[in-house]
């Protein structure tokens, strides 16, 4: 995997849009939207129900394709990748943490990560991720056997076990109580910190916001805001 | 109104899922399709059968005797219950046709009253008319030999009489319930009306020609209404006795009655067992299918029953469903399956002819074949309905109940599994995951193997059994039989002919065996030790020579008479010339598809019996050893050192030294047609089977079935490519999320279909193991069945037809992947993702 130097330009967005069309009527979901996501940052991207927040994320995730503009991963546009190069692109550059987790039901939290591992050439060790969630003592638990932030906190090793450059969170803390979501937040935070990995977290939680380096506001498709946060707090100082 | 709205809302559901409903409507439809075809053809058969042994009036009873005075017919219509009593006389001739090759056949004469037309076994005149009562030679013959060799009435036909030609005029063309299937008796399983006619004459002429004035040789009875058959058969043998008479034959054991009703039987199972698959298999996909549907919707069934639907409300809306697919597969079945019906009816009476048909639509069969789909299918859908009215409203309103995941056993105690990736394993896991739906798979695999593997099984078995005869127990290409013994001289001049590679010498005569109370007709082969023309097997396959001393006995007949190689069986003449069992419970049966595919006699050794009537006038009984048990496909005939043959019947039979009665001839090809024609140009022979004839009839026949078996084949494709489609659809649909995480986190579309059809594979591998033994199994069943005194087919299954199914299933299954995989690349991994039922 490519390094990136420090506070380089990891994704670029050059008036990427997403529309749709239900018959005649032509529906804008993102409306043209320019702005970057650096190596280490940590991004919050907050907005109501219906702002294009999902949108944004699944375009930079290479899950949905621009209708207009580009969007460069490392000066490579998505817009013009095909369906294998976009599967590559997923699968050594973005980790996805997901509200509902997705965990595969039939593996095990060990086993639901390294079926992630096997996938890249040089993987960390899944049982130390799951480690460092502080999963070490259920690994061999299925989903079923794990409560909600467990299993998050499984997709998140998941989504960190193969070293991506950029990890993806949808509603990361959606489905969870506070305090778990609060160590949900912990982790990712501790990632963009510390490993250098970008961090782009959609939520509607206002409160969440306060840990990130800066912050995009959207409403009906667009982005109203995106504003540096002087003084990011630690996850634990979070109150909602 | 509410139920408007959920029945607006079963259309749509109908509509989002077309294709599987419509794969188990198509299943259902097959089903009782082929269960209405199948089951009209048995009861318009039975039926036609029915009606012409009723209008053409078919005696109740018959006895055959050596000669009986005619005014014994008055004595045994005192017999209390008798109605009508018929005497006649019956005759074996050799008949000529100078324009054809084959100009010598055998033929059988049955006297007719003098004035106007018999009470009893009346005949249907299809052409012509009935021979004039002056002694103008003129006779009635039977439809099938008349339509082989394309006689109409005014055409001639020569009747050789003690070696005197007589010229006949065919006055009419005749069918008669006697010989709807015409065979010569009941040892012979297979018509041939290449070799063998039958043929009326008015009884004066017969007496004429035969001097039998004042007698007969066969008395036919009907009984009157009421009357006791028992116990008249048991007095009219009494009183018949003195004149030679045999047992006494009751109507169904009469030789072509027993055969057609052993046909009869067998269309009837196969008529059952085929559409029993396809409701299984159906009764399955609506199972799972509803299940699944059951499953997806419980948020919605949780919100119906919050807002007041009843229980009973939610349970009939899903069991429409079921009643939907079982009416819409029972309609399309039963209107295919009345039109398929007449076709093989059709079909069927082009084969066997019968003198009055009686089809009609069988509209009792449509609706139990519509009922039978209808109650199985609702049946089964009636547990994902019951499950969803007992669903409880807050449960059921939430999200959809985490899956269970477990470690299956097989990788606990295969640790070696451990080293594939878990992506291959996953597939493994998934297998395990919905037991429902494995089995549903497992069981479609099973189910179309096993249809392939019987239908397929027992044509292979006819093959097989039919090429053993041909090719490895008969070296021959022309067996000659001559009317009367000749010495073996005659036979070693043929030998001296141009074209003739080898000649040996044969000796036939009829025999009976009685051993450990049971006795059993049979013909004995009397053929030289060291000969190479006749070769026998032992039943498990090992070859065996003709035994210098003592006898060898078919297996089926060891049976019959618990015999084994080194026992003793007591061998004497029987009463009756032409060898027919005086059991009348002996079975005798033939495969029902060889005879709908029309495949006549192939036994050349048959023709010699005509040539040793004249011969048994002398009695004979002495005990000899069986000096090994053979295996004997078609026929049952012992063998014996010919020497031993004719010790055992010389004297008693007067016949020369060196007697022989027929000629095995091994020929070069090229003069195949020569010989045959110097053959039938020789004094005293009856005829001459040419083996390569027997075969190409085969062939041709033998093809005409192809049409069953390749809708068999069809029907097991259908059958393993539905249930593969929805099994396969309902995987990937359950698994939408699933499979769209595990693209977004990076696996290609590639994978992901492989992964599903991994998982298909296993059930195809699973499915293929159990499915190839079964199927084996019941085909060896199936063929078991058939087994009689002259057929003793032997369960075979070619590997072509094993490599047929393996391989047809597993094209299927792969086919049946396409719409899934064309799923998984159309998920649409935005929504996929985040959808959460």
């Amino acid at each position: 995997m490519e390094h990136t130097p420090p506070n380089e330009t990891l994704v670029r967005l050059e008036g990427a849009a997403k529309s749709y069309t239900m018959g005649k009527i032509v529906v804008p979901a993102l409306k043209p939207t320019t702005f970057s996501v650096l190596q280490g940052d940590l991004l919050v991207v907050l907005g109501p129900s219906g702002s294009g927040k999902t949108t944004l994320l699944n375009l930079i995730g290479g899950i949905d394709t621009p209708t207009d503009g580009h969007i460069f991963f490392k000066e490579k546009d998505l817009a013009c990748m095909n369906d294998a190069e976009l599967t590559q692109y997923r699968r050594y550059s973005v980790g996805f943490v997901f509200q509902f987790f997705n965990l595969v039901p039939t593996l095990t939290a060990l086993e639901n990560v390294q079926l992630v591992a096997e996938l890249v050439p040089n993987p960390l060790n899944a049982q130390d991720m799951l480690d460092s969630v502080g999963l070490g003592d259920k690994l061999n638990r299925f989903p079923s056997e794990l409560s909600g932030g467990e299993q998050q906190r499984v997709a998140i090793a998941r989504a960190l076990v193969k070293r991506p450059e950029l990890i993806l969170a949808d509603e990361p803390t959606g489905n969870l109580d506070f305090e778990t979501g609060i160590r949900v937040l912990k982790i990712l935070h501790d990632q963009a910190v510390t490993s250098g990995i970008a961090v782009l977290m959609v939520t509607h939680n206002t409160p969440i916001a306060s840990i990130a380096h800066r912050i995009i506001h959207m409403r009906s498709g667009e982005i109203v805001s995106l504003a540096a946060n002087p003084n990011p707090l630690d996850p634990e100082e979070v109150q909602w | 109104m509410v139920t408007s709205k959920l029945n607006l809302k079963l259309i749509r559901d109908l509509r989002f899922s077309p294709l599987m409903f419509g794969g188990i409507v198509l299943l259902v439809a097959v089903g009782v399709m082929l269960f209405v075809a199948a089951y009209s053809l048995y009861l318009n058969l039975q039926s036609s059968y029915a009606t012409s042994y009723s209008r053409l009036n078919l005696a109740d009873f018959s006895v055959q005797v050596q000669s009986a005075p005619q005014e014994v017919l008055s004595t045994l219509r005192q017999i209390p219950g008798v109605g009508e009593v018929e005497g006649r006389t019956i005759e074996e001739v050799e008949m000529e046709q100078p324009e054809m090759i084959s100009r010598k056949v055998e033929g059988r004469i049955i006297s007719l009253p003098d004035i106007g037309e018999p009470k009893l076994n009346q005949l249907k005149l299809l052409s012509g008319a009935y021979p004039r009562q002056d002694s103008a030679r003129e006779l009635l013959l039977e439809s099938s030999f008349a339509g082989y060799y394309g006689y109409r009435p005014g055409d001639s036909l020569n009747i050789v009489i003690l070696d005197d030609k007589v010229k006949f005029r065919i006055a009419g063309i005749v069918q008669s319930p006697e010989y709807i299937y015409v065979v010569r008796g009941r040892g012979y399983p297979l018509p041939n009306p290449r070799t063998f006619g039958v043929m009326w004459m008015r009884k004066g002429m017969v007496d004429e020609m035969f001097g039998t004035s004042g007698s007969v040789n066969d008395v036919e009875v009907g009984m009157a209404p009421g009357g006791n058959r028992r116990t008249a058969m048991r007095l009219a043998s009494k009183i018949l006795s003195p004149y030679g008479a045999d047992e006494p034959v009751a109507s169904e054991n009469q030789a072509s009655v027993e055969l057609l009703r052993l046909d009869l039987a067998g269309h009837r199972r196969l008529a059952i067992f085929f559409p029993i698959l396809f409701f299984t298999i159906s009764s399955l996909s609506i199972y799972n299918l509803l299940g699944r549907m059951v499953y997806s919707q419980r948020s919605q069934i949780g919100f119906m029953r919050a807002v007041g639907f009843s229980r009973l409300a939610i349970g009939v809306h899903y069991l429409e469903f079921s009643i939907l697919v079982g009416v819409a597969g029972g309609v399309i079945g039963g209107v295919a399956g009345y039109y398929i019906g007449i076709w093989v009816t059709k079909l069927g009476t082009t084969l066997v002819q019968i003198p009055y048909y009686n089809i009609t639509p069988r509209w009792g069969v449509i609706a139990v074949g519509i009922i039978s789909a209808l109650l199985v299918i609702v049946v089964s859908g009636a547990f994902p309905a019951l499950s969803a009215a007992r669903l409880v409203p807050a449960q059921a309103i939430r999200a959809e109940a985490p899956i269970v995941g477990r470690v299956p056993i097989i990788e606990r105690y295969l640790p070696f599994l451990d080293k594939f990736t878990l992506l291959s394993r996953l597939p493994l896991r998934n297998f395990l995951r919905n037991i429902r739906r494995t089995v549903s798979m497992i069981a479609g695999v099973v189910s179309a193997v096993t249809l392939m593997l019987v239908s397929y099984g027992l044509l292979d078995s006819m093959k097989a059994s039919i090429d053993f005869y041909l090719t490895y127990s008969i070296h021959y290409d022309i067996l000659a039989a001559y009317l009367h013994p000749q010495d073996q001289v005659a036979m070693e001049r043929i030998e001296r002919w141009k074209g003739v590679i080898r000649a040996e010498p044969v000796l036939v005569l009829p025999a009976k065996l009685v051993h450990a109370g049971r006795s059993q007709n049979i013909l004995v082969y009397g053929l030289r030790p060291g000969d190479r023309l006749m070769l026998l097997v032992e039943p498990d396959g090992r070859k065996v020579d003709i035994a210098k001393v003592g006898l060898m006995v078919p297996e089926l007949t060891a049976k019959k008479l618990k015999l084994r190689s080194g026992g003793r069986v007591r061998i004497t003449l029987p009463k009756q010339t032409i060898p027919e069992t005086p059991d009348a419970g002996a079975t005798q049966t033939l495969n029902p598809l060889l005879r709908a595919a029309g495949i006549h006699g192939p036994s050349p050794r048959q023709s010699i019996l005509g040539s040793s009537r004249a011969l048994l006038e002398t009695k004979m009984d002495r005990p000899v050893q069986v000096s090994a048990v053979t295996y004997q496909p078609v026929g049952s005939t012992a063998y014996a050192s010919i020497e031993q043959v004719r010790l055992w019947y010389g004297r008693p039979l007067d016949l020369p030294p060196k007697a022989i009665n027929a000629v095995a001839i091994k020929v070069e090809p090229k003069y195949l047609q020569t010989v045959e024609r110097k053959l039938y140009g020789l004094d005293g022979v009856a005829s001459a089977e040419v083996v390569r004839y027997i075969r190409e009839e085969i062939q041709r026949l033998l093809s005409q079935s192809s049409v069953f078996f390749n809708a068999m084949l069809a029907f097991s494709i259908v059958l393993a490519a539905v249930i593969m489609f929805n099994s396969t659809l309902m995987n990937v649909i359950e698994r939408t999320r699933e499979i769209a995480t595990l693209r977004t986190m990076g696996v290609s579309v590639r994978s992901a279909s492989l992964l599903i059809t991994a998982e298909s594979i296993m059930a195809y591998v699973v499915g293929i193991m159990a499915g190839v033994p079964f199927g084996s199994w019941l085909a060896g069943r199936f063929v078991g069945l058939y087994e009689s005194e002259s057929f003793n087919m032997q369960a075979v299954i070619f590997p072509g037809t094993y490599w047929i199914a393996i391989l047809g299933v597993l094209a299927t299954i792969l086919i049946a992947q396409l719409p899934g995989i064309l799923y998984i690349r159309k998920i649409e991994l935005t929504k996929a993702t985040k959808d959460i039922g």
